[in-house]
């Protein structure tokens, strides 16, 4: 079923115009008539009544003589006969004597008897040329003109009355008003056929207009409308070509605007990629940042950097200058920062390093402000320069008080050839309990209120920090979030707004407090941020191993190993040497070698990737039972079985090493033939099942810490069986 | 203490080849352990490791092993494990691999239950 459309009528020009011709010509032609036949008319009557008066006239002239006579009858007859004859139109002719009677008629049987003049004849007005003795009168049927018939004495002798009926003049006017039709429609027909044919030859331009601008309409702007005619329409034709020039260049210009405002999105997008998300907590340090994009790309930066050693890289940057350029700037200084953090401990070495760098890259006039600064998580101590980025504001938490720290260098690439340098300094700030560090970028600062006349400002922003700042990290940047918002009251920013916060909260502070003070291990970060949400039991089990080490120190044999393969060869002459062990049946003494061995392998490979400059310790600490009487090989028990229970002994493996995570360790299934391809990772399989517990204890003050517990009494013959040694470590593991 | 290992080719015997294993198998020896058993792999042969002269198996000499046994079983292969040192036999007892691997006591039987 075909679906129809409603479609409008069109009424075409040509035969509106066509039409409004022919009414306008037949009202002209009708009007032009009825005057002609009114003027028709009265030349007409004024002539007949010439005529009849004139005929009156001559009648009468012609009766003075006759009516003198005896019979006067006799020769107005037949004079009245010749009369009509010649004159049919004329209705009356009668000559009447003094006395009233007819003395001469057409009707010669109405000859003597006495004149009645027709009924309602009323006189007319006096024509030029009228006599005296002359009167022309009418009635509806009639009109008559009466001439007093007088002898040559002028003794009035009678009237002369010569009539003609109405009718006869409507029949002439109808007559000439038939003559007039043939010209009408010949009019007519000629005024139809100039307006069809004027009205075609004018409007045929309109329909190459039409499809022109439906050419224009479907997107076609090259072609143009052609008319080569000289009327309004062909400037019309004009305009539209202008137009359609107009709206080509509109449109490449929309279609640039869409591809572009496609590419900056994308690049919006990549931005925002690079920027780090969410809170990141380091100890006690928590860093938090937040950024609001512009509606145009910006140039804003802010990066948090783990860097080796546990220390944290803190960028936050403003590349001059928006849009793609600017975003391009952010990406390739998001790339070098991550490239040369690790190589400078400095940050005015590494803001230097990225000046030179940038310098190589950046068109003229376009600069980085940039702030950096390098925490140190443990220490709560951070050090930073800044290049002409906007000044630090600390909060700090003892006093309640706020401070702002200004630095005198100047943005990254704003003068070429190392100058920037000179102008760099370290600063380093202690961030206590309870401080928080603020650094944010200029579209805080100079956010714009609603009327765009006033900016944010730095007092407005110390003011939230310093309200807000006893809150904590999330509540001073929430505060300055709020405040710069309603700032803007609502509107847009037209800066990207970015804000970047470090704080170290107060809780966490007196956790640390409560540890030992001292040197701590590179790996104790590592560890924390594992334990994080439970530092306190994390501090306990390192306790638990540093009692331990305590312990090994005062009671334990010690082998100083080299982090090297070829070292652990050593372990095997070393086990002879401690008490309770050095009597163990050959078998079990291999089997414990080869536990020990792994476990050193671990630290050699694992802790120190094998540097043998690098050492590490092996402690036995024996039972507490004394050790058998006859252990030394050799002796008269030599191979008996040792079922005397003495109790646990351990071993302790110390290290400063790198901490390696142990609780992602799964016992291996050798029923499993994927455990056989990967062929290796079974080192953990022989500590676990040589030894009766292993707990782990990294990045204590002393470094890694593993215990072994080992009960030299139990016959390692009788092979701990895997499934009852998953006992209830409460160590990782 | 830099015990020398070596891995010799004792007999060829069809399509079974013997390899005998001498020294401390660590984590240095185990990639030639684990070359010299490749190439009989290659040849489409059986393989009896004699382990009689290993003073020392580390994990990574067990992971070898056991990678070893894997590949040649993938390609239908046997290998076997013969004459165990006591080192070698106390780690394998350890790891309960003994109830996994195929171990005889001589090469005389090893050959005989590959052949078979």
């Amino acid at each position: 079923m075909k679906a129809s459309s409603p479609v409008k009528s069109v009424f075409g020009i040509r035969w509106i115009v066509t039409f409004a011709a022919v009414a306008l010509i037949t009202v002209v032609v009708l009007s032009l008539g009825a005057v002609h036949e009114r003027n028709v008319r009265e030349t007409l009557t004024s002539e007949i009544e010439n005529r009849i008066l004139l005929s009156a006239r001559n009648l009468a002239l012609i009766s003075a003589s006759a009516l003198l006579g005896n019979y006067p009858e006799l020769t107005l007859h037949p004079l009245l006969k010749e009369m009509q004859a010649s004159r049919p139109e004329l209705a009356v002719t009668t000559v009447v004597d003094v006395s009233g009677v007819i003395q001469g008629d057409t009707d010669v049987r109405k000859v003597g008897e006495k004149y009645v003049p027709p009924d309602g004849l009323k006189p007319l007005p006096r024509v030029p040329g009228q006599g005296t003795d002359e009167l022309l009168v009418e009635n509806d049927e009639l009109l008559v003109a009466r001439v007093t018939v007088r002898s040559s004495a002028g003794q009035r002798l009678g009237t002369a009355s010569v009539g003609i009926r109405r009718e006869y003049i409507t029949r002439t006017i109808g007559r000439v008003r038939f003559q007039q039709i043939p010209i009408l429609i010949s009019l007519l027909a000629a005024g139809i056929g100039c307006a069809f044919f004027l009205m075609s030859f004018l409007l045929r331009p309109v329909a190459a207009l039409r499809s022109g601008i439906e050419r224009i309409g479907n997107g076609d702007f090259d072609t143009p409308i052609r008319l080569g005619d000289r009327t309004e329409l062909g400037l019309l034709a004009e305009t539209v070509n202008a137009m359609a020039s107009q709206l080509k260049i509109g449109q490449t210009e929309a279609r640039e605007r869409d591809r572009l405002a496609h590419e900056i999105e994308l690049a919006r997008r990549i931005q925002h990629s690079l920027l780090p998300t969410g809170r990141r907590t380091f100890g006690e340090l928590v860093i938090e940042g937040a950024h609001q994009a512009a509606t145009e790309v910006g140039g804003d930066y802010y990066d948090v950097i783990e860097l080796p050693g546990g220390r944290v890289g803190i960028a936050i940057a403003d590349v001059a200058g928006k849009g793609l350029a600017g975003c391009m700037v952010t990406s390739m200084l998001h790339a070098l920062l991550h490239t040369l953090s690790e190589m400078y401990d400095s940050p005015t070495e590494l803001l230097s390093a990225l000046d030179a760098r940038l310098g190589s890259m950046l068109e003229r006039g376009r600069f980085v402000s940039m702030f950096y600064g390098v925490l140190v998580p443990e220490t709560g101590r951070i050090v930073y320069a800044s290049a002409g980025h906007c000044p630090l504001l600390i909060y700090r938490g003892a006093t309640k008080t706020v401070e702002w720290q200004y630095t005198e260098g100047i943005p990254l690439c704003a003068i070429r050839g190392g100058v920037v340098r000179k102008t760099l300094r370290d600063v380093t700030v202690e961030v206590g309990p309870g401080d928080v560090l603020v650094q944010y970028t200029d579209g805080i600062n100079e956010a714009t209120d609603a009327s765009g006349s006033e900016q944010f400002g730095f007092e407005q922003i110390e003011r939230v920090v310093q309200a807000a700042g006893s809150g904590g990290p999330a509540a001073v940047l929430d505060a300055l979030q709020q405040a710069v918002e309603s700032w803007r009251g609502g509107s847009s920013p037209e800066d990207d707004e970015t804000l970047l916060v470090i704080a170290r909260s107060e809780a966490q502070v007196r956790d640390r407090s409560s540890e030992p003070a001292g040197a701590r291990t590179a790996g104790a970060q590592y560890a924390e941020a594992q334990n994080a949400g439970a530092g306190s039991a994390a501090a306990e089990a390192a306790r638990r191993g540093l009692e331990r080490l305590v312990e090994a120190r005062q009671q334990g044999r010690r082998l100083v190993l080299p982090a090297t393969i070829d070292s652990l060869g050593l372990i095997r002459g070393w086990i002879g040497s401690c008490p309770h062990l050095e009597d163990l049946p050959a078998d079990q003494l291999e089997i414990l070698h080869l536990a020990l061995y792994e476990a050193c392998a671990n630290v050699a490979e694992h802790a120190y990737h094998e540097n043998p400059r690098r050492e590490y310790e092996l402690w036995w600490v024996p039972p507490n039972g004394p050790p058998p009487a006859s252990g030394k090989p050799g002796g008269e028990d030599r191979g008996a079985p040792h079922h005397t229970v003495v109790g646990e002994g351990f071993f302790l493996l110390r290290d400063d090493g790198a901490a390696y995570r142990a609780d992602n360790w799964h016992e291996s299934d050798f029923s499993d033939r994927a455990v056989w391809r990967r062929g290796r990772g079974f080192g953990r399989d022989i500590i676990q099942r040589v030894m009766d517990e292993v707990a782990y204890y990294p990045a204590t003050r002393e470094g890694n810490i593993v215990v072994m517990t080992f009960d030299p009494s139990e016959s390692l013959g009788e092979l701990r069986d895997s499934e009852t040694r998953n006992s209830d470590h409460e160590r990782v593991l | 203490m830099n015990e020398s290992f070596e891995v010799s080719e004792a007999k060829s015997l069809g399509r079974t080849v013997v390899l005998r294993v001498r020294g401390r198998l660590d984590a240095r020896a185990a990639p030639l352990l684990m070359e010299r058993a490749a190439a009989v792999r290659a040849n489409g042969q059986n393989l009896v490791l004699n382990l009689a002269d290993v003073s020392f198996i580390g994990s990574s000499g067990i992971g070898a092993v056991l990678a070893v046994a894997e590949q040649f079983q993938e390609q239908g292969g046997i290998v076997r494990l013969t004459s165990l040192s006591t080192s070698v036999a106390s780690v394998f007892r350890l790891l309960n691999l003994d109830r996994f691997l195929k171990i005889d006591a001589n090469e005389e039987e090893s050959l005989a239950a590959v052949e078979l």
